[in-house]
């Protein structure tokens, strides 16, 4: 069931109408129902994976908790930890390794003996297992205390806002309110996650569905288009990626304050970020502050010298690539992020830049925005070598500046969404959040809602595309 | 209290939706009829409006529309009313609605696509999408509004919504309006030029080279559903179909023969004309060099000048318009 349907839409006004007409005690069940409901629409015998690694974690934290032993309380830690990260080798990297070894295999012509695994992915599996091994770990750490009721600690993970493609959320945030559940019907709430949730599904379907029209065009044909053609289309793919990815995220976030619980914000105006580091702090920060949190901190941070210190960050965004997808497009992708991020800081120009003078700031904008593009190259072609072959094909000199347009009907249906979320994102959006306008002109807000219903009538792709993100 | 405001909250939103949709829908409605050129409709109002009646109408996608020129032909009344992009079920919505509203031709000439007949990895049954390019017919056409309903399950739903016809089509209708504003008739008879330019060659050659076929196409008879249903309509209207497939770049027969003796077969049980200009040796010898296309799969308008005295003289030899 994906959010940008109808059915998510009656989905969503059943579940939230049955969730102020319960009594508190019981929201919990329905909202677990819902979460299953919503799961298993989309494959639904991969729910008993999620059960699975359900019941391992809650017992795993019952006995981090419990056992006096310290090297029990680790054991049962790694215990947890093998099973999400086991599960997540067999589903997600099984047959990357295997394709792997067969290469190595055939460069010395031997058949490769391990057989091929013929799996789905199950979706947002990358989600809730990352938001699963934090709590376990959060237990271990003493920084948040097990949960004992199954219920609320299954609907901690299966949350159905979000469930497949985050915010991945930790337990001593969305657990405590879960547990807490004694939010009543408030009009803020419900305007303001209203309002997010209509923004989202215009950054989805006005802006970033039309965008993939002309983006696949262009890089499904890699071999043919070149120049300013490339440059523009991978522009274009990073402003996709960014509404397909955020615009999910908005409508988890504002789904999830309909009903009285808070989120934790996902993108803060990536794109206009004036450096790699700020970038990773205005992208993807639920994954960013995880991947901080759990692997750059425990890999020792900054805290064991210099060299260190932009090793752990290159290893860090490398398995952040690994996270992504299991393909050497996303390995070289983290490796790049990984790359930047080390080279600034050795550069030390990850200074605040933000007391520069305006056109400077622009530069910057500009220079980290297409650091980041070459990154996408890799992260949207399908294999490495349409990669190479793209980034080739954009110094081809004859022809450079000749723009394919496709499909002028597109492209300016593409131009129109682009312009006006660039528009309300430099001029309100970077000054004021969607709940500091509601607190400062509701009304204003409402027309603002009813214009995006309407651009959504107008302008919204509606075949209902998948979003990128449930991939991983 | 809550309850009550946020009830009064969204009734507000629906109210001013609703009114919004109506005034909405009549003010793009207005653009819409206006409309002469563009495929959001424009070419669609011009044929309806074209008198004298049509002789010879072509139907097809850009390997039609920017490649055979109405004028060409010895039948005085010919118009281009191809969609680039559209498969048989776009054309079967179209058609349906033409013939059904009284603007019946002597003759259609339908441009297909070999490759639309060919099987795909897709596991479920085929089910076109391009027929909601024909939405704004939702209402008015029983066939495409069958075949849109075939799209999902909500998209009765969606077309309950007024302005919902227009969607995707907002700029491209005030683009056309104005356009049409200043130029009143249509000299090309539907049919867009595509003008030979110094990087023809090269990207024919690059496109060819990514994208020829590597393998067998295999026919799916499935997909023939939509081409059986336009050989009904036109018998139905008792009109004169012709089919006909435009040239590739390099072709070769060996990843064709399947859906080639196929498509032949459907078109002699069903007594169908099929001109095939992938085997008409004269035209393939006479396109060889890639300063006739555009990319491998569209000739420019010196290939397509070529094509279209072909057909034309195919069309004039075996006498199928009647004066």
């Amino acid at each position: 069931m994906l959010f940008n349907s109808i059915q998510f839409l009656v989905f969503f006004v059943i579940v939230s109408i049955l969730f102020y007409v319960l009594a508190p005690k019981y929201r919990w069940i329905l909202l677990l129902i819902a979460s299953c409901y919503f799961y298993i629409s989309f494959i639904p015998v991969y729910i008993l994976i999620l059960f699975f690694l359900i019941l391992l974690d809650y017992f795993a934290a019952i006995k981090i908790e419990d056992e006096p032993s310290e090297s029990k309380k680790r054991l049962w830690m790694r215990l947890s930890l093998l099973g999400n990260l086991g599960i997540l080798a067999v589903f997600k990297y099984y047959n990357f390794l295997n394709d792997n070894i067969c290469h190595l295999f055939g460069l010395v012509n031997v058949s490769n003996p391990i057989p091929y695994l013929h799996i789905i992915l199950p979706i947002g599996l990358s989600f809730h297992t990352f938001q699963s091994m934090s709590y376990t770990i959060d237990v271990y750490k003493g920084k948040v205390k097990a949960e004992r009721h199954l219920g609320i600690y299954s609907l901690f993970v299966m949350f159905y806002p979000q469930l497949v493609a985050g915010p991945i959320e930790r337990a001593t945030s969305l657990l405590q309110q879960l547990k807490k559940n004694d939010s009543k019907l408030e009009f803020d709430n419900v305007a303001i996650g209203l309002s997010m949730m209509f923004w989202g599904l215009f950054k989805k379907v006005v802006v970033a569905d039309t965008v993939a029209l002309y983006v696949n065009s262009i890089y499904n044909n890699a071999g043919i288009n070149h120049g300013i053609t490339n440059i523009v289309a991978t522009w274009l793919f990073a402003i996709q990626i960014y509404c397909d990815f955020s615009g999910y995220s908005d409508i988890a976030i504002g789904a999830g304050r309909v009903m009285g619980y808070r989120m934790m914000t996902n993108f803060s105006l990536p794109y206009f970020s004036k450096s790699i580091t700020e970038f990773w702090r205005r992208w993807h920060i639920s994954l960013s502050s995880w991947l901080r949190d759990y692997l750059y901190i425990s890999f020792g941070g900054n805290r064991k010298g210099k060299i260190r210190t932009y090793l752990n960050l290159f290893y860090t965004m490398l398995l952040g690539g690994l996270w992504h997808g299991a393909s050497w497009n996303f390995v070289i992708w983290g490796a790049l992020n990984g790359l930047y991020l080390s080279v600034e800081k050795f550069l030390n120009l990850n200074f605040d830049r933000n007391n520069k003078p305006f056109l400077l700031k622009v530069l910057y904008t500009f220079i980290t925005f297409n650091l980041i593009c070459i990154t996408w190259i890799f992260f949207r072609a399908d294999t490495l070598e349409n990669a190479l072959l793209f980034i080739k094909n954009i110094f081809v000199i004859k022809g450079f500046m000749k723009l394919r347009i496709q499909d002028t009907s597109i492209m300016s249906n593409v131009v129109f969404g682009v312009v006006v979320l660039l528009l309300f994102e430099y001029f309100v959006l970077r000054k004021r959040s969607l709940e500091g306008i509601y607190r400062k002109h509701p009304r204003v807000l409402m027309a603002f809602n009813i214009i995006l219903v309407l651009f959504i009538i107008l302008w919204g792709v509606s075949e209902g595309s998948q979003f990128i993100y449930f991939q991983f | 209290m809550e309850l009550r405001k946020v009830l009064t909250y969204l009734g507000i939103m629906f109210a001013a939706l609703l009114l919004l949709n109506v005034v909405g829908e009549k003010f793009l409605s207005f653009l819409y009829l206006k409309n002469k050129f563009g495929q959001s409709g424009g070419k669609i109002n011009y044929y309806m409006k074209l008198k004298p009646e049509t002789d010879l109408l072509i139907l097809g996608n850009s390997r039609a529309l920017y490649q055979i020129i109405p004028d060409s032909f010895k039948v005085e009344n010919t118009y281009n009313l191809c969609h680039a992009g559209m498969d048989d079920c776009f054309q079967l919505g179209l058609l349906h609605y033409i013939l059904s509203h009284d603007k019946k031709p002597q003759t259609i000439l339908l441009q297909i696509d070999p490759e639309f007949y060919s099987k795909t990895d897709q596991k479920t049954a085929f089910i076109s999408t391009d027929i909601q390019h024909l939405k704004y017919y939702y209402d008015k056409d029983s066939i495409v509004r069958y075949h849109v309903n075939q799209m999902s399950a909500y998209e009765k739903y969606k077309n309950l919504i007024p302005l919902y016809k227009y969607n995707g089509t907002v700029i491209s209708l005030f683009k056309n309006f104005l356009h049409s504003s200043k130029v009143g008739t249509d000299k090309l008879k539907g049919y867009t030029k595509v003008l030979p330019t110094k990087m023809d060659s090269m990207n024919t050659v690059n496109a060819f080279n990514v994208n020829a076929p590597k393998k067998k196409y295999v026919y799916d008879v499935e997909r023939s559903k939509y081409l059986l249903d336009i050989i009904a309509v036109c018998k139905q209207y008792n009109v004169q179909l012709i089919c006909f497939t435009s040239p590739h770049y390099k072709y070769n027969k060996t990843y064709y023969s399947e859906l080639k003796s196929n498509l032949d077969a459907l078109f002699e049980q069903h007594h169908i004309r099929y001109i095939d200009f992938d085997e008409n040796i004269s035209l393939v010898s006479q396109i060889e060099s890639p300063n006739y296309w555009k990319d491998h799969m569209h000739l420019n308008l010196r290939g397509g000048a070529l094509e279209s005295h072909y057909l034309a003289n195919i069309t004039d030899s075996i006498s199928v318009i009647k004066k």
